[in-house]
């Protein structure tokens, strides 16, 4: 009970204290966020970009009369023009690379104390300049607003991880320490039992039961603490992939210790006293053992309607129909998907009590068939944990799915990335500077036609200054493109097409003020462009050669293209902000915020699937333990009977792996059609995740493979007669 | 007398208590012993030191002129599979499995085909009387019919020694003296030689030798 209770209380700890971590990072970031003031002696300009997957961000400050200022938590005076103070990890990274030095312009007098940062890898600096060099400047009024700009992890994502941790990790843990507790009342309530005989009350075992329970509970839950607080100081220096943490923040407040400390024992006690009842109520009975009653067949009957759902919405996706959309699926999915897991979890017994008087019955083999007959007449005994992992399994492989519907959204999955700056940004020189940035494949201009921005809604164009060739390359199919002339493209798959009509008059401004107009020819390109691009449905292709003459560089933007690997963004990234610091710099289709927060979230499901292994796999070897001790006086006999030592290993073996192996081997295969049916009506390009079903597969097998191994000590060689000698 | 099984000088301690002192015996084929003492009096320890099962601290046990302590633990377990048989206090029977399949367990253990086995099996089991109840779970047997399968599979190999722990101990007298009848024909239509360890002086009277324990001291009674 102690050890089951430390490990489980740590567990408990790690997942209670992911929430403090986040909001003390959180607090952190809040406080330094910059509030827009009205007259002010400085002015300030923020450019958030992505660094891989990690946001940077820069804050540009230019003083513009002398006077006191406000200053944000961690640093103790704002640089001065040509100055710059940054986050140690952003020192780190530009000792390194050239590209990140690029970025800060200025000399770097200082880093930001750790109350200034959201933790210790934050990429942040703060950089001096002159109110020219930033010109869309707003002046600064304060430091810290009421809520947090850049959380995290957002409150509905940490509302879904919440859960999903608790679904993860809680519940193995609960059905973890019930299993703990029962095994450790079940080993007194024969004492307690014999205390009874002898004269004890009722209230008094009950008594004698909670002392010992609560003691040994609470101890354990002591020594889990002091294990947790240990790792945390480890943890929080090596971290986790995009979210690392001080390690005062992972301290647990008192309601965490709290729960640890007095819900731990409670439960164990809530759990322990069941038995004693038991014991104290009946004696006599608890000193005999009865046959446990077959398993229910009513339980598996929900996988019918659950599955029945589920693979239909494969099958449909599978035949070609699109089923995304719709109210009906967004109840009918999640209903499905509880359905199927609830089955899984109440039909398990009986099926693998089923699938072992079968295997049984065929079978021609002694290890197999002595396996099978006590798995036949007692499924639930290891099932009750392997549940635990059942669930588990079925849980990751959702979690798989809303992974990719929310890496979906904040990352194209084009193999082409595309970068827009305003051509305003850049002086002629950057431009052309910019086009050589390396890493890059290709670069276009494109021009906004003229818009008043009244209230009246007037159509608007867009014109590429491209060739052929450029098209072809930079987008997924084009045909019927022929050089020297306009032409507007098509898109036959563009969720709505508003193609101006043929003939129509677009004015683009020119840099003196006056307008010029380009006409929609009646040729049209057929093109498939990558999501999101440049190259919409309804643009207008126009040739070098005949693009108008000192357009406005105020409606034009500059469009860069690579490749979409994350390195070769990084590089393009790094290589553009050190050739124009200032300019912002749009990664097309990348969330950059939402990216960071993809890591975070994915960081701590990782752990939390990690953590719930470790508990759901201990609650197995512990359950397989004890079913080993309860029949070690058959083992005992058999082994007197000449039993081989690989007989008993091959029984041991046999009845750990059937039952986890179908459980798992269902969970695997009912929650990757769930996230298959999730992922088809959630209307993302990703129906089918093949390359999640592999880490699946390897996590059901290692665990099986595992607990198999575990169980193994118990089949001990020597044969030792007292065990089947009764008291 | 073909000696089947001989204990000379046999010493066993658990820690400092000396369970068997200087013990000396011997078994011919078809021979049935019963020794008898009290509780505590060391025949357990000595019946498992006979059966190879554990390892005397002084003397020898040899089974047809080999002694345990020569045979590496495979050997021994495949004489234990082979040659011997046990009937235990409890019976010990495997609750999941049917009467056939419990008595059939030594023969598969063996490596005898399952339904040669479990023909076998059934042909032991009907002469014990049990031939109605050839599929049903040992765990909805009454006492005394769960004694019979644990005799059936203690004989169903034909082996040439088995030991019995109690085998009555935990039965009523009329049972008790049924299976004890059962067991004792059936062993010795088979020439096995059988070992006793009993309270019960009604038990080894049935035997062809008696032999009493005390403080872990063998003495043979010397019938008058």
């Amino acid at each position: 009970m102690t050890a089951g209770s430390a490990l489980g209380v740590a567990c408990l700890a790690a997942v209670m204290t992911i929430p403090t971590i986040i909001a003390a990072h959180d607090a952190r970031t809040q406080a330094r966020e910059i509030e827009p003031g009205k007259h002010s002696n400085v002015v300030f300009y923020e450019l958030l970009d992505p660094y891989g997957s990690q946001p940077l961000q820069r804050t540009f400050l230019a003083r513009k009369a002398p006077g006191p200022v406000p200053l944000p938590p961690g640093i103790e005076r704002l640089p001065a023009a040509g100055e710059a103070i940054v986050s140690p990890k952003l020192r780190r990274i530009m000792a390194t690379s050239a590209g990140a030095r690029g970025l800060v312009p200025g000399r770097v007098i200082d880093v930001i104390a750790p109350e200034g940062l959201g933790g210790p890898d934050d990429l942040y600096a703060y950089i001096g300049t002159t109110p020219d060099r930033i010109p869309d400047a707003m002046p600064l009024g304060s430091f810290g607003i009421d809520h947090p700009w850049h959380p995290v992890v957002e409150p509905s994502t940490l509302d879904i991880l919440r859960f999903t941790l608790a679904c993860v990790v809680l519940l193995p843990l609960v059905i973890f320490l019930s299993v703990c507790a029962r095994l450790s009342g079940e080993s007194r309530a024969r004492r307690l039992a014999a205390l009874r005989l002898i004269g004890l009350s009722i209230k008094g075992t009950v008594r004698v039961n909670a002392a010992e329970t609560v003691a040994a509970a609470g101890l354990g839950a002591v020594l889990g603490l002091a294990g947790y607080l240990g790792a945390n100081e480890v943890m929080a220096r090596v971290g986790l992939p995009g979210l690392r943490w001080y390690p005062a923040d992972g301290r647990p407040e008192w309601s965490t210790l709290a729960m640890c400390l007095v819900g731990c024992p409670a439960l164990a006690w809530g759990v322990g006293l069941f038995s004693a009842r038991r014991a104290a109520l009946s004696p006599i009975a608890v000193r005999r053992t009865a046959e446990g009653r077959p398993p229910r067949k009513v339980g598996a009957l929900l996988l019918v309607p659950g599955l029945g759902v589920i693979s239909g919405y494969c099958a449909m996706s599978v035949m070609g129909y699109d089923p995304s959309g719709g109210s009906a699926s967004s109840t009918l999915v999640p209903c499905a998907v509880l359905l199927t897991g609830a089955g899984l979890v109440f039909g398990l017994p009986s099926v693998t009590a089923w699938l072992a008087r079968r295997l049984a019955a065929v079978s021609k083999s002694l290890p197999l068939t002595l396996a099978m007959r006590r798995t036949e007449v007692d499924p639930g005994s290891s099932l009750r944990v392997a549940t635990g992992l059942v669930l588990l399994v079925f849980g990751a492989s959702l979690t798989q799915g809303v992974l990719i519907e929310l890496e979906q959204v904040s990352r194209r999955t084009a193999p082409l990335q595309e970068y827009r700056i305003g051509l305003k940004n850049l002086s002629p020189a950057q431009r052309a500077a910019v086009a050589r940035v390396p890493g890059l494949r290709d670069h276009v201009v494109a021009y906004e036609s003229w818009d008043d921005f009244s209230d009246e809604i007037r159509p608007t164009v867009t014109a590429i200054v491209a060739t052929c060739a450029q098209l072809k390359a930079l987008t997924e199919r084009t045909a019927g493109c022929q050089d020297g002339r306009i032409q507007q493209l098509h898109d036959d798959r563009a969720a709505y097409w508003n193609d101006p009509a043929p003939g129509t008059r677009f004015p683009f401004t020119l840099e003196d003020g006056r307008k010029t107009s380009l006409t929609v020819p009646p040729d049209r390109v057929d093109t498939h462009p990558y999501d999101i691009s440049v190259f919409s449905s309804g643009s207008l292709l126009v040739p070098p050669s005949l693009a108008p003459r000192g357009l406005s560089v105020e409606a034009g933007s500059m469009t860069l293209v690579s490749d979409a690997d994350t390195e070769t963004v990084r590089r393009v990234l790094d290589g553009v902000g050190a050739l124009a610091p200032t300019a912002e710099v749009e990664a097309v289709g990348i969330a950059v915020e939402a990216l960071a927060q993809l890591t975070v979230v994915r960081s701590l499901l990782v752990v939390g699937m990690v953590l719930g292994l470790v508990v759901g796999v201990a609650a197995f070897v512990v359950s397989a333990a004890d079913r080993a001790l309860e029949r070690r006086g058959q083992v005992a006999a058999l082994g007197l009977l000449g039993a081989r030592a690989g007989t008993l290993r091959g029984v041991q073996v046999v009845q750990v792996v059937v039952p986890l192996g179908v459980g798992l081997g269902g969970a695997v295969v009912a929650g990757w059609l769930a996230k298959s049916s999730y992922l088809i009506t959630g209307g993302g390009a990703v129906h089918w995740d093949w390359e999640g079903l592999p880490l699946l597969v390897g996590s059901a097998v290692a665990v099986t493979g595992v607990a198999a191994v575990a169980s193994l000590p118990m089949v001990r060689r020597h044969v030792d007669p007292e065990h089947i000698r009764r008291d | 007398m073909d000696t089947v099984l001989r204990a000379e000088g046999v010493d066993l301690f658990y820690g400092e208590q000396h369970a068997v002192r200087k013990a000396d015996f011997s078994l011919a084929r078809g021979e049935v012993a019963a020794i008898m003492g009290s509780s505590g009096s060391g025949k357990s320890s000595l019946l498992y030191c006979l059966a190879g099962v554990l390892p005397p601290t002084n003397g020898t046990v040899s089974f047809e002129g080999v002694p345990f302590s020569t045979l590496p633990d495979e050997e021994l377990s495949a004489l234990r599979r082979e040659r011997i048989g046990f009937v235990f206090q409890y019976g010990e029977l495997l609750s999941e499995l049917t009467v056939e399949e419990n008595a059939a367990l030594p023969l598969r253990l063996a490596g005898i085909d399952k339904d040669r086995a479990h023909v076998i099996a059934a042909q032991v089991l009907r002469r014990l009387g049990l031939g109605e109840l050839l599929r049903r779970r040992t765990s909805k047997l009454s006492g005394g019919q769960a004694q019979r399968v644990a005799v059936a599979r203690a004989l169903v190999h034909r082996p040439d020694v088995v030991f019995a722990d109690e085998p009555t101990g935990a039965l009523d007298s009329t049972n008790a003296a049924q299976v004890l009848d059962e067991f004792l024909q059936l062993a010795r239509g088979q020439r096995t030689a059988v070992v006793i360890v009993t309270h019960d002086a009604d038990v080894a009277a049935r035997a062809d030798s008696q032999y009493t324990m005390s403080d872990g001291v063998l003495a043979q009674r010397v019938a008058v």
